[in-house]
């Protein structure tokens, strides 16, 4: 009777040692998103011309922008008759132009997606990129390369690594430009 | 010592050592499982608020009310990234001057830090709710615990492969998505694993203090039981030995009397008992010498007018023979007033050994011819069988011998039967040297019921019989010599019927010196 009584107690002892698994366990409601995020500006393209389009943003994703130009239109912008000419995911490096600087030189690469073969940008998803890009603060310079960037060293042709600026596609805005200080 | 050797288990140290135990094991064993409990309680809770505060936050800081299109993927890297810890959450507003891909890069390279894993999953409204694909946390998550975080903040412990892990789940609310499209810009739901050993090992490293603080409390009770037991073990041997020595006839025995508790209260009453004890035994030892001063004082005092008695009606019966007519009542007298002298004589020599005056008179005697003396001298030759050796001489009393021999050789010749036959000869008994004279007949043999008591005073084989022959303190005499001499007399039936008496008597006493050679 007490042997069984001990031999139970030892038994809840050690089978009540350590962390034990627990079944699904509250926690309190779900969180409510909160997150601070200034709006963004993208240029779309709206009857071959270029038009900005404010979008929400994310934060602490300050290249943002570029990344949605390759997104397809919402259904408002839809029914704006709104559209995107970037039809491949695109791919953000920045650089400073010192150590700790803010970034103020972007190059601009599609997203690798198995194939080698360099990207023939039309000129309307070139003027999308780049104005997008420009519009962002700090940025001087931005750079658009057809092909892939790689982890290992690669040998990119010139013709393949433009340096481009959003005044070369002037002719594309329909309206008067948005600056780029407007955008916040 | 060995008394209390035959009993280590059921004495009272092992006792009361066994009842501190008991409570000293209790006693740590239900705190040290009380605070083993709450610091379990305590810690666990503590990582778990910490785990899920941090996706709270995380979720909050992050998610914002609205989405742009298609950037679920993005905002679950990011999210995987901040919860694990290799990107800060900022609150500021402040842009970092750092991209998406430098800073995965960066995780990559940091060694270790596996503790928490993170896995966005995105959340399609309508579809059935999706589960990270396995292998990207520590743990699998059920598709249970994934409805259930979608609709709040759940959590659940894991053990897998015998390692903890804490598994959260929760997802964002207060967003708004389109009405056509809003899969789009639904934010995922995350799922967080984090690796609880260290906690197992902190729980572990408690555990063991508490081990040892439980056998440290057991062995102080260990040295506190034997104190106490010290304590009350001794009064009680103390009490055990006095005891023993009023047992043993030392009536004076008293033990101190130390303290005010129950032990004390034992010893005075102990006192008092072996002090009435003492008191009556002195009374009834002193009225036992009275009561058998008085036997012999009567004895003695009947013996002188029993003598001149015995000498007058022996010459009246002789005279009341001589005359004609019926002498009857003259040898009547004559016969009675002689037993009376016997029965005095008995008497006489009872007390005797009743007051321990008794002594041996001892010299060297020949079995054989003792024997044939005391024969002769009681006419008895002829009526008896003698058998035995001529032997050396043994040390005895032969004036003793004497009187058990006649005694048991008259016995058998008024009770038995003849042939009644003495044999005697050299016997050894218990590795003693001695002498056995047996005497043996052919009577009815030992009277029924009487076996035990046949050596007692005043026992008699027949009530009816009681007035004419004996003393009736014949045997009881007989018995006492042989036991002075250090020696036995038995009786017992023979087969083939009558009575057998066997007399041994040691041929030397210990303790005796030989004083003549």
């Amino acid at each position: 009777m007490i042997r069984a009584a001990a031999l139970a107690a030892a038994a809840l002892l050690i089978a009540g040692c350590g962390i034990r698994p627990t079944g699904i366990v509250t926690a309190g409601p779900e969180p409510r998103a909160g997150g601070q995020a200034d709006t963004i500006t993208v240029y779309l393209v709206r009857d071959g011309k270029l038009a900005a389009v404010l979008r929400p943003g994310l934060p602490e994703l300050p290249f943002l922008p570029i990344t949605q130009l390759a997104a397809p239109p919402t259904p408002q912008e839809r029914a704006q008759g709104l559209r995107t000419e970037v039809t491949r995911a695109l791919e953000i490096h920045g650089f400073g132009a010192q150590e700790g600087e803010d970034v103020s030189e972007l190059i601009i690469a599609p997203r690798p997606d198995g194939g080698d073969r360099p990207v023939t940008w039309s000129r309307l998803a070139e003027a999308q990129i780049v104005c997008t890009a420009a519009a962002l603060p700090g940025i001087e310079s931005v750079q658009l390369w057809s092909v892939p960037q790689r982890r290992e060293p690669v040998v990119v042709h010139r013709k393949d690594m433009r340096t481009l600026v959003c005044d070369d596609y002037a002719d594309l805005f329909a309206a008067p430009r948005v600056s780029p200080t407007s955008s916040k | 010592m060995t008394v209390r050797a035959l009993r280590p288990l059921t004495g009272l140290r092992a006792r009361l050592a066994a009842a501190f135990l008991a409570v000293a094991l209790l006693a740590s064993v239900l705190a040290s499982g009380i605070s083993y409990v709450l610091y379990r309680r305590m810690m666990l809770d503590r990582a778990q608020d910490e785990v899920v505060a941090d996706v709270r936050e995380t979720l909050t800081f992050q998610v914002p009310r609205q989405l742009p299109p298609d950037s679920a993927n993005v905002l679950g890297d990011r999210l995987e990234l901040a919860l694990t810890g290799q990107v800060e959450i900022r609150v500021s507003e402040a842009a970092p001057a750092v991209d998406v891909l430098t800073v995965r890069a960066r995780a990559d390279e940091e060694p270790g830090g596996d503790e928490r894993r993170a896995a966005a999953v995105a959340v399609r409204p309508g579809e059935p709710v999706a589960v990270p694909e396995p292998g990207t946390l520590h743990v699998p998550v059920t598709r249970e615990f994934a409805e259930r975080a979608l609709k709040e903040t759940v959590f659940r412990r894991v053990v897998r492969d015998g390692t903890p892990y804490l598994l959260v789940g929760a997802h964002p609310t207060g967003y708004t998505t389109t009405v056509t499209e809003p899969a789009r810009t639904t934010p995922p739901m995350v799922f967080v694993s984090v690796d609880l050993s260290r906690e197992a090992d902190d729980l572990r490293l408690f555990t063991r203090a508490l081990l040892i603080a439980d056998g440290a409390a057991v062995a102080c009770a260990l040295v506190l039981a034997f104190l106490a037991t010290r304590g009350v073990l001794r009064p009680v041997r103390r009490l055990g030995a006095a005891a023993r020595a009023l047992g043993e006839g030392d009536l004076d025995t008293r033990v101190d009397v130390r303290g005010r508790d129950e032990l004390a209260d034992l010893a005075r009453t102990f006192n008092g008992t072996a002090e009435a004890l003492e008191r009556t035994v002195t009374e009834l030892r002193a009225m036992d010498a009275a009561s058998r001063r008085f036997v012999a004082d009567v004895s003695h005092e009947l013996r002188t007018p029993l003598t001149s008695m015995v000498a007058l009606t022996d010459v009246l019966a002789e005279d009341a023979a001589a005359a004609p007519g019926d002498g009857r009542a003259a040898r009547l007298v004559a016969a009675e007033t002689r037993r009376l002298g016997v029965l005095v004589e008995h008497l006489i020599e009872i007390s005797r050994f009743d007051a321990g005056a008794a002594a041996l008179v001892l010299d060297e005697v020949n079995v054989a011819e003792a024997v044939a003396a005391t024969l002769d001298a009681r006419g008895w030759t002829g009526d008896v069988a003698v058998d035995g050796a001529a032997d050396p001489s043994v040390r005895l009393d032969p004036r003793r011998f004497d009187v058990v021999l006649a005694n048991l050789v008259g016995n058998a010749l008024r009770h038995g039967r003849p042939p009644v036959t003495v044999r005697f000869g050299p016997a050894d008994r218990d590795g003693r040297a001695g002498v056995e004279v047996a005497v043996a007949d052919r009577g009815p043999g030992l009277p029924d019921g009487l076996h035990d008591a046949i050596f007692d005073r005043f026992v008699k084989a027949d009530a009816a019989r009681a007035a004419s022959e004996g003393s009736g303190l014949g045997l009881s005499i007989a018995k006492e010599n042989a036991v002075l001499h250090g020696g036995t007399l038995e009786a017992a039936d023979r087969p083939g019927g009558g009575a057998v008496f066997t007399l041994w008597l040691p041929a030397e006493r210990p303790g005796e010196e030989r004083e003549s050679a």
